[in-house]
């Protein structure tokens, strides 16, 4: 280094000049104006004003000329009062009007992210096989006013800051019309507020609602985890004989609505609560066995699970060691998979979990059209993931061919809101409103064969039992 | 008067005295300077320019700055005061967390996060320094990876302070392209305090704690107190490089702060080279990018995933280099193997069908960027600790003592082995 | 044998059972018995450790990589219908090929090198393995069955011990009074411990101290393999999963037994099983701190190497 000092000053000044400048939208407005109509604009550029994704403390020096080369691209998205808190460059500047990203006269492309990696994977090869088989029949049929959907899915590790980090990429990058998220509440969570931030709408099964429940473009198609709790109480009280009851919940913020209406739900049934206590993320050898201890030890006999597949294996493989084999019950959208049923049992027994989606054994019933499809444009059996995938896909294509042929984000999110019931005969109905966008009221309950290692279907679109 | 400076940080760094006698007083002509500063320049040009050039790229393009800082710090460990961490990625976590904690969570201005940031930092390194000073070498090892684990399982999932498995935000202070910038700088002060700090009598005393503490200590050298500095400014850098990283990320989240990352940490410093921060730099980039690049560069996506041609290709040059090897060092099995391997090559990519071969070979799965990276990565770590120990620095330092102004020299930099610490315990 | 008992060694005697009588009076007899029983896993892990550190004074960081390699083997295998014992017992070659590999292309080429260095190789070899069984086989948790089906084997204290348990716990006991009685009565052992300690010397003897190295590396993987297969199916695996779950508990303790002694890794690896439970069942650390078992071991670790660094059952030499 010849000359450090002089390199180094400038530098550094460049550093603090772009620090203290540029501040453009930290100021936390939720950019929910950014999916048209809805109340006033309240975006201040670049404002400390609404500090609730934290304002870095505007010196209110945002007109300052930097010396950086960079910043002077950076004015145009700035000075624009942008609502994102997310800095990125684009999307909520668009004119409400219409934002037509991700849609071109012959594509719509939309993205999925899904743990393929990280602590509850799936297999890769389900998702991709599975997610473009609907589109490809739909294909034949006219497709969406003609266009193709492609679908682009993505890894989150089954980390948030993962999760995040690839929708970003599939937003600024792929140019998505919209995302969707395969599972993991935590890693929803973080990818919906970033969705919301930047415009784009973002669709996944009910999981949790803090932190969702205020997003203008997010909407759970399928029952929440706190919604789901009254059935489970019920088919608890009414199909399981009721009895000692045991929380074990994953010990996260998501999951606080979850557990707290579980609580309530529990004690307004009659069941007498044992053990509630909180699990951490990844269990492993050592916990499992304490945990499954200290659920025997509570003499619990119906024991409420929410937490990822692998957890839940380990503890019922832990438990089933020491001769304790309550029954599992839990909401879901991952543990009633077969591949959990594959891998967990006999130890997790009669399980049951309620789903958005129904399992392979009645799927000829309700949508004949599904395993042709599968073996014609993907080959061979299907399994449930892409069961998964196909419910969802076709429950998409009606709000896409509901909201028209020149579609943008701002009238898909208003198609949904319309109250229009979409039905799939897959996933429960859907009906949505500005003010609720968890739009469901029914869920399938699922219980684990051990004898064929897969799950079977054994109420359909209920509401109560 | 010229004055001859053999002087390198690195002592294993070998240094061909006589050609440095030979070679004094040499000076470039005007030539070889324009050459000189035109290499400068296109470097400077790429780096600043790329987030220009890459527009869709840029939250990838910030991630090598940060990653450079990062392991520059641990470079002040493991170079420096000759201490592994394998548990960095706490000291990179506890900056993380300290600045979502007081940007997102408190809603104070950017610089005082990584300010507070990079105080904690100091501070955790400084106590987890005082441990070090009881125990020694291999044994600290493991502290620092019980510490790293701790740091992930306990500290990083508090919910009150870190928001448990939902994790914190952190949000971008400024739009993408400002903040490439931003991280760049921070990487220059980096770079300038390390330089600063090598250049003074602290620096040298490290230097020489590193090698032989006892003899150090002869030496009037306060073993107790630089062992401590040198902890704490590695960790005042890891907490810059953290809290820089979580607002890159803007979600901060205790999964990600695994063993697997400390050890791609140490990956990026060992083979960016010892003691060698334009080596270290650069090999941190690469890391960085590494996922990236693959994407960017047309045709290698194509290479990793047809690995029923690409395989055989490999066994085949594989196969031949293997064959010279073994008729010119007569190492008959050698020989022998590498003809195997060539043959089954020759005969995979023929138009005559091999039954179970080809059929196991269609069977690889594609060699994804995400898995591609957990491969490279230690192949290289272990070409370096064995083949390589100067790693990407031994490398580049021809070069670099080029644009200095030195005569240019293949053989410049070569560096004698990996050395930690010379204590042999 | 009782003149070799020191004070230390009564004292620590004596400490231990306080400790275990005051688990007992407290309701903690059930973590007890879980943590010795999951702590001899981590036992059978540090066994591996201990020899290659007694050999050579390298801390393997590949020895679960062993494992992991030996139990995808195992299950690759099953997976094609072939029964249990010679699926096992080519999970087990696979894993000592593997440790040839290892030794012949990483540990030969830095025999001289700083014991640091071949730390830092050990962890690339460790890296290596987990990146390609990640790139060949998903992210997917896979299962095994165990070598011994059946569940009710013991019942102590109301928790049941299966026969995969027992069959682990006899496996660490006989290994572990194997290796103690390799070290100390036999020409090889001896000259093992020789050849880590003087190689010149070994060498002038004539005792080939690279054949020596190999027949460790072998033997090391050997043991790492078996942890794999034994350990393996409690739950399901994916890569690098042997590695994240048990390196890091074995070499706890491997340092708290003392890295020099067998006993010590058999003893450490119950120790910190039972800190590891204890600080699962949430009886020590408030609610509001998560992750207790990983703060007890730190806490052990750093206690060990402070006051008394050649381990428990080490020796000062």
């Amino acid at each position: 280094m010849r000359r450090p000092r002089v390199l180094v000053t400038l530098l550094v000044l460049m550093m603090i000049a772009a620090a203290c400048g540029q501040k453009a939208g930290v100021g936390g407005a939720t950019s929910n104006d950014a999916f048209g109509a809805g109340g006033a604009s309240n975006v201040q550029a670049g404002g400390a004003a609404n500090g609730d994704t934290g304002g870095t403390g505007a010196t209110g020096v945002a007109d300052t000329a930097t010396t950086a080369p960079g910043a002077t691209g950076a004015t145009g998205t700035g000075a624009a009062g942008s609502a994102t808190s997310a800095g990125t460059s684009h999307a909520a500047t668009a004119t409400p009007a219409g934002d037509r990203t991700g849609i071109t006269d012959t594509t719509i492309t939309i993205g999925v992210h899904a743990p393929i990696s990280g602590a509850a994977p799936f297999p890769q090869s389900s998702f991709q096989k599975g997610s473009p088989v609907y589109w490809d029949f739909l294909q034949t049929k006219g497709g969406v006013f003609g266009r193709m959907v492609k679908v682009i899915i993505m890894d989150d590790e089954y980390n948030p800051a993962s999760a995040k980090r690839v929708c970003q990429q599939m937003v600024e990058q792929n140019h998505v019309f919209l995302l969707i998220g395969g599972g993991g509440a935590d890693q929803i969570t973080a990818c919906a507020q970033y969705a919301n931030s930047v415009g784009v709408p973002y669709l996944s099964a009910g999981v949790n609602e803090n932190g969702l429940r205020n997003l203008r473009g997010y909407f759970a198609f399928s029952m929440s985890y706190p919604a789901q709790s009254p059935l489970l109480v019920q088919w608890a009280t009414k199909k399981l004989g009721g009895g000692k009851f045991a929380i074990a919940v994953e010990d996260t913020p998501s999951f606080a609505d979850a557990h707290a209406s579980i609580v309530s739900a529990a004690k307004a049934g009659g069941l007498q609560i044992v053990y509630d206590k909180s699990i951490p993320k990844t269990v492993q050898q050592t916990d499992a066995l304490s945990i499954a201890n200290g659920l025997r030890a509570s003499g619990a006999q119906i024991v409420y699970i929410l937490a990822s597949p692998q957890s839940f294996v380990n503890i019922a493989a832990a438990a089933a060691g020491q001769a304790y084999n309550p029954h599992w019950i839990g909401p879901g959208i991952t543990s009633g998979l077969n591949l959990v049923a594959q891998v967990g049992c006999p130890a997790i027994g009669a399980a049951n979990f309620l789903s958005p989606f129904p399992e392979l054994d009645v799927i000829d019933k309700l949508d004949p059209d599904f395993v042709p499809a599968y073996q014609k444009y993907a080959g061979g059996t299907p399994d449930d993931i892409s069961l998964a995938l196909w419910g969802l896909n076709k429950g998409l294509a009606q709000v896409f061919l509901a909201a028209g042929k020149d579609m943008t984000r701002q009238s898909f999110v208003q198609t949904l809101e319309s109250g229009k019931r979409f039905t799939t005969n897959v996933y429960p109905a859907g009906q949505f409103s500005p003010t609720n966008h968890f739009g469901s009221t029914q869920a399938h309950m699922l219980q684990a064969d051990c004898s064929s290692r897969t799950y079977k279907t054994v109420a359909q679109f209920a509401s109560g039992f | 008067m010229t004055t001859i400076d053999l002087r390198s940080e690195d002592p294993t760094e070998v240094i061909d005295v006589p050609r440095v006698l030979a070679d004094r007083g040499w000076v470039p002509s005007a030539r070889g300077w324009l050459a000189r500063f035109a290499v400068v320049f296109a470097v400077v040009f790429v780096v600043l320019g790329a987030p220009f050039y890459l527009h869709t790229r840029q939250v990838d393009l910030a991630a090598a700055p940060i990653y450079a800082i990062i392991a520059l710090s641990l470079n002040v460990l493991i170079g420096y005061t000759g201490t592994i961490s394998l548990g960095h990625q706490a000291f990179v976590g506890i900056g993380a967390f300290t600045t979502a904690y007081v940007v997102g969570q408190h809603h104070q201005p950017f610089l005082l996060g990584i300010v507070i940031a990079a105080a904690l930092g100091g501070f955790q390194a400084l106590i987890l320094g005082g441990l070090a000073l009881r125990i020694s070498g291999l044994y600290f090892a493991l502290i620092t990876l019980s510490y790293g684990v701790l740091a992930q399982e306990s500290l990083f999932n508090i919910k009150s302070l870190t928001g448990g498995g939902a994790g914190a935000t952190a949000p971008m202070p400024t739009p993408i392209r400002t903040y490439y910038f931003i991280c760049l700088g921070f990487l220059a002060l980096v770079l300038y305090a390390d330089w600063r700090l090598m250049r003074s009598k602290g620096g040298r005393a490290l230097l020489a704690l590193r090698e032989n503490p006892r003899v150090a200590a002869t030496f009037g050298i306060n073993v107790k107190l630089y062992t401590l500095v040198g902890f704490m400014v590695s960790g005042v850098f890891a907490g810059i490089g953290g809290a820089l990283l979580a607002h890159r990320d803007e979600v901060v989240n205790s999964v990600g702060f695994d063993f697997q990352l400390a050890l791609l940490f140490v990956l990026m410093t060992v083979v960016g080279g010892l003691r060698n921060r334009t080596g270290i730099v650069i090999s941190a980039s690469l890391f960085a990018l590494l996922k990236m690049l693959v994407q960017e560069v047309p045709g290698f996506q194509r290479t990793l995933a047809r690995w029923d041609l690409t395989l055989p290709v490999l066994f085949l040059l594989g196969g031949i280099a293997a064959v010279a090897y073994g008729v010119h060092k007569r190492n008959r099995i050698v020989l022998a193997v590498g003809a195997l391997a060539g043959l089954l090559a020759v005969l995979v990519l023929s138009p005559v069908r091999v039954p179970y071969l080809e059929d196991r070979l269609a069977e690889i799965p594609v060699l994804t960027p995400e898995r591609a990276s957990g491969v490279v990565g230690p192949v290289l770590l272990l070409v370096v600790l064995t083949r390589l120990p100067g790693g990407i620095g031994q490398l580049v330092k021809p070069i670099q003592l080029w644009v200095s102004g030195r005569r240019f020299d293949w053989a410049a930099g070569r560096v004698k082995e990996v050395v930690i610490t010379d204590v042999r315990a | 044998m009782l003149e070799r008992l020191g004070v230390s060694h009564l004292t620590g005697t004596a400490i231990g059972a306080a400790v275990v009588l005051f688990l007992f009076a407290t309701g903690h007899k059930e973590d007890l018995v879980i943590g010795v029983i999951t702590g001899l896993a981590y036992s059978l892990i540090a066994l591996g450790l201990v020899l290659i550190y007694k050999s050579s004074g390298i801390f393997n960081f590949a020895q679960a990589e062993f494992g992991s390699v030996a139990v995808f083997v195992l299950y690759l295998l099953r997976q094609n219908d072939m029964p249990y014992v010679p699926a096992a017992l080519l999970a087990l070659i696979a894993a000592v090929v593997l440790g040839l590999v290892v030794e012949r292309a990483v540990v030969r080429p830095l025999f001289d090198a700083p014991r640091v260095t071949l730390l830092v190789a050990t962890a690339g070899v460790a890296l290596l393995s987990i990146g390609v069984t990640f790139w060949l086989n998903d992210a997917q948790g896979r299962t095994v069955d165990p070598a011994i089906h059946g569940n009710q084997a013991l019942r102590l204290f109301d928790i049941i011990i299966s026969w995969q348990r027992v069959l682990i716990v006899v496996v660490v006991l006989v290994i572990g009074a194997t290796l103690a009685l390799f070290f100390r009565r036999t020409t090889l052992g001896l000259a093992v411990l020789a050849s880590s300690q003087e190689p010149t010397a070994t060498e002038l003897v004539g005792i080939s101290v690279k054949r020596l190295s190999t027949l460790v590396w072998g033997l090391a993987a050997l043991l790492g393999g078996l942890a794999g297969v034994l350990v393996g199916p409690f739950e399901p695996f994916g890569p690098g999963g042997m590695t994240l779950k048990l390196l890091i508990p074995g070499f706890t303790a491997a340092v708290i037994g003392g890295m020099g002694s067998l006993q010590g890794a058999v003893l450490g690896g119950m120790i910190v099983g039972v800190g590891q439970s204890l600080g699962a069942s949430g009886g020590l650390l408030p609610e509001s701190v998560p992750g207790g078992g990983a703060v007890i071991t730190f806490v052990l670790l750093a206690a060990i190497l402070a006051i008394r660094p050649q381990g428990l059952l080490g020796r000062t030499t």
